[in-house]
């Protein structure tokens, strides 16, 4: 079951049950000496009452004594190492599970995510389920194990004392559960107020700059402030609910203190126990809830894990995109036929057809929102098409495995991912066996010569996180050098990648006209004049191609594409109004 | 101590409901003590039999079944005070957690826009959602169970010295060194431990940012084993070190156990050689009853202590983090704010740069900018064009030198009037989550609905309109509406233009609008700029040759200034620029323009 719940290995479950059966031993090694005590207790009476002559035995109930230490100490011991064993192997494994699953997620799941969701799915949801792994599981089983065996034993000894100091535990059990039914319908509703603080939050931060110029900061601010304290009530009654239920249930536990108390001296006075079992029971009384409590306790938190665990395992069980590992097309086009897609529910692409030939560049026109872009990734299978189908070469890319379908592919687009490393290895990402010649003239290709030069280090240069030391046109020219490197045969491009460091575009421009040489080109234009000399121009419109063909052919066409041209040649006119 | 100085601080934060606060200790506390009363009953049954043992019957079974009823009782109030102690210190916890949260939004509703700048909101919304939920299990648990494992203890003494006071010394032996155990192990946490543990969570924290930002990279370029190597090394090594910490303490951890569950193993031997010396037998008995009693008590409080000190190092973590905000200085405001006769804008020497000691975003920059008329800054990026608009809307202050405008320094201007003359269209635009209508009038409460319509109209945001379910009135962010980024400018364009303040600010980045929305964006330009004094940061050189000045910033110093024409005479930097932007804009993919 906690294979399922919590995502650990065979070995880790096994570990786990062993830890909380090391946890059970400690337990108990910390109830025995209560046997001890009521010995001596006993001794003592006898000796008082003159029973018994003579001393009671010092060396023989201290040696016992520490016999009794050293398995507290021992058992501990070993509950810990265990626990840590398990819980930080554990932990390691998970992450590197989780990491390796990402790796497997379509793109386009990586791409839905916010990084940061993503992260913190991996980083905190794993600390929160090792925390429970680490100490809860091993209390919960411990607990309950060493709690309820110490009952079976007692009860062999008086069922009716045993009896008495159990008899509210079913009680407990019922109101637990009773309590979760109640509150869970709160802490929906809290949760979702939490969710307004949030968003609240965010909007506020990301608008600040427009708050502060203006009269509504003051307003906005308490309105704020009303959503912040909206979730109190619903905060302290959940409390209210589920913490003091459970202590409540803790405490009903504990009037098994009360009964047998009530029970010993019933039986005492009818002579069915002796004055040594009621000591001991009353000794046993004041103990054996504390491993129970904790069992309690340590179930509480593992229910409330449940969450985190149940996001590892949406993550876990994302399907993974799969196909032939193997791939050897003849020729390198691009074939949409009849492609329909929808992120959601409605068509983001309607009925596309036509041939991005290797050779050729083909570019994707029309105005945002249109689809460019997702027909590119399509072409890459970050998604799957909803209908028709896309293919490489003839071959139909659903059938193709996504890394050995990749392995055709560059991308130049404006979001640049690099590491903190140096700008050699940076570079060498784009073919992981390249010799550092071949990584310097992948470089000089693309330009990044002469600004790699000025760096301290030169190649050796470490660029910080995502590369912040660099400017956006130095880290497009990097990424440019990487698809130089890689010199993969087909090519998706977002032409506005070239304007990302408009005091460097030609730079930029002039890296991409070599690379595009003799590839099968795909590009997301945005400037139409830049494409006039494209092989063949596709028009798109809310989902749906409207046009094709060349600059020629549509001018002539007079459709929308020679409406935007016409309009963006007015823009490129515009200058501001000298002042009068 | 630095947990004290924890507390005190956040005692700081809880206002009124320090009250609460302290009435859940004391109810904790009191909780604690007639926890303890429930095993005196336990005790007094035990007593009773040992009074009676001569004579079995003589033993008072009415009292006893008294004394079972009042541990259930005992037990019961301690139960309700301690849930009571709950209630409160949770509704303490979560007031103080919102008054913090209030507080927070509105100091940072104070802070210098520069400060946002840097800190991206996604970072800030964190510190004062995540960090203040952590004090909250600080002041909702660990706060009134700190208080009755104090109280018990001062009991638990007073309790002692009724009984066998050297069978009472004797006890505290093992918890004393349960005490020192903890202490060293506090110590040694504190110290090396925390800021070790801290590094290796933020490095295993950075690997696992820059392998998901990565992913699509390694994917594109088959290079998982790489990447996902570097990942693995990070989580090793917090691994590793959590592991080793872990098991350094296997010893220390367990002593600390056994001598807190081993007041056995001292309480055997005191009793039995006290016993064996003579003395008073009863009293004897009964004192060592009574502490065989009472140990599981101490057992369990003593734990509790331990569980929750490593919680106390978070909560000072986070405790940090929200201090380090409070302690930004907010954008100071003039005593006697004055009003500028006009919008003549001067910089006089001005010197900026970002963090201390770092290069000069700005050095020494002087320049005049007429009412009236357009200055366009140009130059590489670093070279400090966003600066000089960052310094005139105030997100920073300059640090020497001085922005004068109408001859009143901005500084020596109410900051809220002067927002009021200044429109800033720059490149990332937020809207609120309202109406179309309600995001325009933002700067304008007062607008009538003809005249924001007005300046959607001019703002060419008719045919956005059009395509949205309520107009006008539609509510951006719901779901379904969704808008382009060309058209969020455009919206944002009408809120300028209805704002009509005498300064614009302008960053020129249309770039990656597509065709149509770059067309209207530049059409309602025209419209905002008309007759304004603006100051904009060009990119595309084409769009200024008609500004009346044109500044050439680089490395933080104006290089050139003058007209299109005036500089293109000059053949300096700024002609070099334009003919490269000549050039960049006659490419044509697939085309044979490269060298």
């Amino acid at each position: 079951m906690l294979k399922k719940i919590y995502y650990i290995s065979d070995e880790g479950n096994r570990a786990i049950l062993k830890s909380g059966l090391y946890m059970g031993l400690f337990n108990i090694a910390t109830l025995l000496p209560v046997i001890l005590l009521a010995m001596v207790a006993n001794e003592m009476v006898n000796r008082y009452f003159g029973i018994t002559q003579g001393d009671i035995p010092l060396l023989g109930y201290w040696g016992a004594a520490f016999v009794l230490l050293l398995a507290i100490f021992f058992t501990y011991r070993i509950t810990y190492r265990n626990k840590h064993l398990t819980s930080t192997s554990e932990d390691m494994r998970l992450r590197m599970d989780i990491a390796d699953k990402i790796r497997k997620l379509p793109l386009s799941y990586i791409g839905r995510r916010d990084l940061s969701d993503l992260t913190s799915t991996v980083m905190d949801d794993v600390a929160t389920v090792e925390a429970a792994l680490a100490t809860s599981v091993a209390e919960f089983i411990g607990g309950f194990l060493s709690g309820v065996s110490c009952l079976i034993v007692i009860a062999f000894y008086n069922w009716k004392l045993a009896g008495s100091l159990a008899i509210c535990l079913p009680l407990v059990v019922i109101i637990m559960s009773l309590c979760r039914v109640i509150s869970e319908g709160t802490n929906k509703r809290n949760r979702q107020k939490k969710l307004d603080i949030s968003d609240g939050l965010q909007e506020y931060l990301e608008n600040i700059k427009v708050l502060r110029s203006s009269e509504k900061m003051e307003g906005y601010q308490n309105r704020l402030a009303v959503t912040i304290k909206r979730v109190l009530t619903g905060l302290v009654l959940y409390e209210f609910l589920s913490g003091s239920t459970i202590s409540f249930s803790h405490n009903i536990m504990r009037t098994g203190v009360g009964l047998v108390i009530v029970t010993g001296s019933t039986l005492l006075i009818s002579g069915e126990i002796s004055v040594f079992t009621f000591l001991l029971f009353l000794l046993v009384a004041v103990r054996i809830y504390e491993p129970l409590t904790k069992a309690c306790e340590s179930l509480g938190v593992m229910i409330s894990s449940l969450v985190s665990a149940k996001r590892i395992r949406e993550l876990m069980d994302y399907p993974e995109q799969k196909g032939a590992e193997n791939l050897h097309p003849e020729t390198f086009d691009i074939t949409f036929e009849h492609v329909s897609f929808a992120y959601n529910e409605e068509d983001v692409l309607h009925d596309i057809s036509f041939t991005a030939k290797q050779g050729q560049i083909t570019a994707l026109v029309g105005p945002s929102g249109c689809g460019k872009s997702t027909l590119c990734r399509l072409a890459a299978r970050f998604w799957d098409v909803n209908r028709g189908s896309v293919s490489l070469g003839g071959t139909n890319i659903n059938d193709i495995a996504p890394d050995e379908l990749l392995k055709n592919y560059s991308f130049v687009f404006q979001d640049v991912v690099l590491f903190n490393d140096t700008i050699y290895n940076n570079i060498k990402i784009g073919k992981e066996n390249a010799t550092r010649e071949e990584v310097m003239k992948a470089a000089k290709l693309a330009q990044c010569d002469e600004f790699i030069h000025r760096l301290p280090q030169g190649y050796d240069t470490v660029i910080g996180e995502n590369g912040k030391t660099l400017s956006g046109g130095e880290r497009q020219r990097l990424s440019i050098a990487r698809a130089f490197l890689k010199n993969a045969p087909v090519i998706l491009l977002d032409e506005s990648t070239a304007s990302i460091d408009p005091e460097n575009e030609t730079k930029i421009q002039q890296a991409i006209g070599r690379l595009i040489e003799n590839k099968t080109v795909l590009i997301i234009a945005h400037k139409l004049r830049s494409i006039v000399e494209c092989d063949k121009i596709v028009v798109l419109k809310e989902g749906q191609l409207l046009e094709t063909g060349t600059h020629e052919e549509l001018m002539k066409h007079k459709g929308l594409y020679h409406r935007l041209y016409l309009l963006q040649n007015e823009s490129l006119a515009w200058t501001v109004k000298k002042s009068i | 101590m630095k947990e004290n100085k924890v507390m005190s601080r956040l005692f700081g934060y809880m206002g009124l409901f320090k009250i609460t606060m302290i009435i859940s200790i004391i109810l904790s506390a009191v909780s604690a003590v007639i926890n303890l009363y429930a095993f005196v009953c336990v005790y007094n049954v035990m007593k009773e039999i040992v009074q009676s043992l001569g004579d079995i019957h003589s033993l008072d079974q009415a009292y006893m079944v008294n004394m079972g009823w009042r541990a259930v009782y005992f037990i019961l109030t301690s139960f309700g005070m301690y849930g009571m102690a709950l209630l409160f210190s949770h509704i303490t916890a979560f007031n103080t957690v919102a008054r913090l949260r209030i507080r927070l939004v509105r100091h940072v509703g104070r802070l210098p826009l520069g400060y946002h700048t840097q800190n991206p909101s996604g970072k800030l919304r964190k510190i004062i959602e995540k960090n203040s939920d952590n004090l909250e299990t600080l002041i909702a648990h660990q706060i009134p169970d700190f208080a009755g494992a104090v109280a018990l203890p001062i009991a638990f003494l007073f309790f002692m010295f009724i009984y066998d006071w050297r069978l009472s010394l004797i006890c505290l032996i093992p918890i004393l060194i349960g005490f020192g155990i903890l202490v060293y192990m506090l110590k040694d946490e504190s110290e090396g431990f925390a800021k070790q543990y801290q590094k290796s969570a933020e490095d295993i924290s950075n690997a696992v940012t820059e392998y998901v930002r990565g992913i699509s990279v390694v994917k594109v370029f088959g290079q998982t084993a790489n990447s996902f190597r570097r990942y693995k090394a990070a989580v090793k090594e917090y691994s590793d070190y959590l592991l080793k910490y872990a098991l350094s303490m296997e010893n220390t951890d367990g002593a600390y156990h056994a001598a807190i569950n081993g007041i056995f193993f001292f309480l055997i031997p005191g009793g039995i050689i006290l016993f064996n010396a003579g003395g008073n037998p009863e009293k004897m008995v009964l004192s060592f009853l009574f502490f065989a009693v009472i140990i599981p008590m101490v057992v369990t409080i003593l734990a509790r202590i331990m569980s929750s000190s490593s919680n106390l190092m978070l909560s000072k973590a986070s405790l940090d983090a929200i201090d380090r905000i409070l302690e930004e200085n907010p954008l100071p405001e003039p005593t006697n704010p004055r009003k500028p006769s006009g919008y003549d804008i001067a910089f006089e020497h001005v010197s900026f740069a970002y963090e201390k000691g770092a290069a000069k975003a700005l050095n020494n920059v002087s320049m005049n900018i007429k009412e009236g008329t357009i200055t366009a800054l140009v130059g590489e990026s670093g070279g400090g064009k966003s600066t000089v608009t960052n310094l005139l809307a105030r997100f920073w202050d300059v640090q020497e030198g001085a922005i004068r405008v109408g001859g009143v320094d901005v500084r020596d201007m109410d900051y809220k009037q002067w927002m009021e003359q200044v429109s800033i269209v720059f490149q990332d635009t937020n809207l609120f989550k309202m109406s179309i209508v309600e995001n325009v009038a933002v700067f304008n409460p007062d607008a009538s609905r003809e005249e924001i319509l007005h300046a959607l109209h001019l703002a060419q945001c008719d045919n956005i309109i059009e395509k949205l379910p309520q107009g006008a009135d539609t509510i951006i962010g719901t779901k379904g509406v969704y808008l382009s980024g060309g058209e969020m400018q455009r919206i944002a364009l009408a809120r300028a233009i209805l704002k009509n303040t005498p300064v614009v600010l302008l960053d020129e980045a249309t770039a990656f609008a597509d065709a149509e929305n770059e067309y209207l964006i530049q059409k309602a330009l025209d419209e905002l700029l008309r007759g304004k004094t603006v100051v904009m940061i060009a990119h595309r050189l084409s769009t200024i040759i008609h500004a009346d000045q044109i500044c050439v910033l680089k490395q933080g110093s104006i290089v050139e200034r003058g007209t299109h024409r005036e500089l293109m005479d000059l053949d300096g930097v700024y002609a070099g620029m334009y003919r490269e932007y000549q050039s960049s804009i006659s490419w044509r993919i697939g085309g044979t323009h490269y060298a």
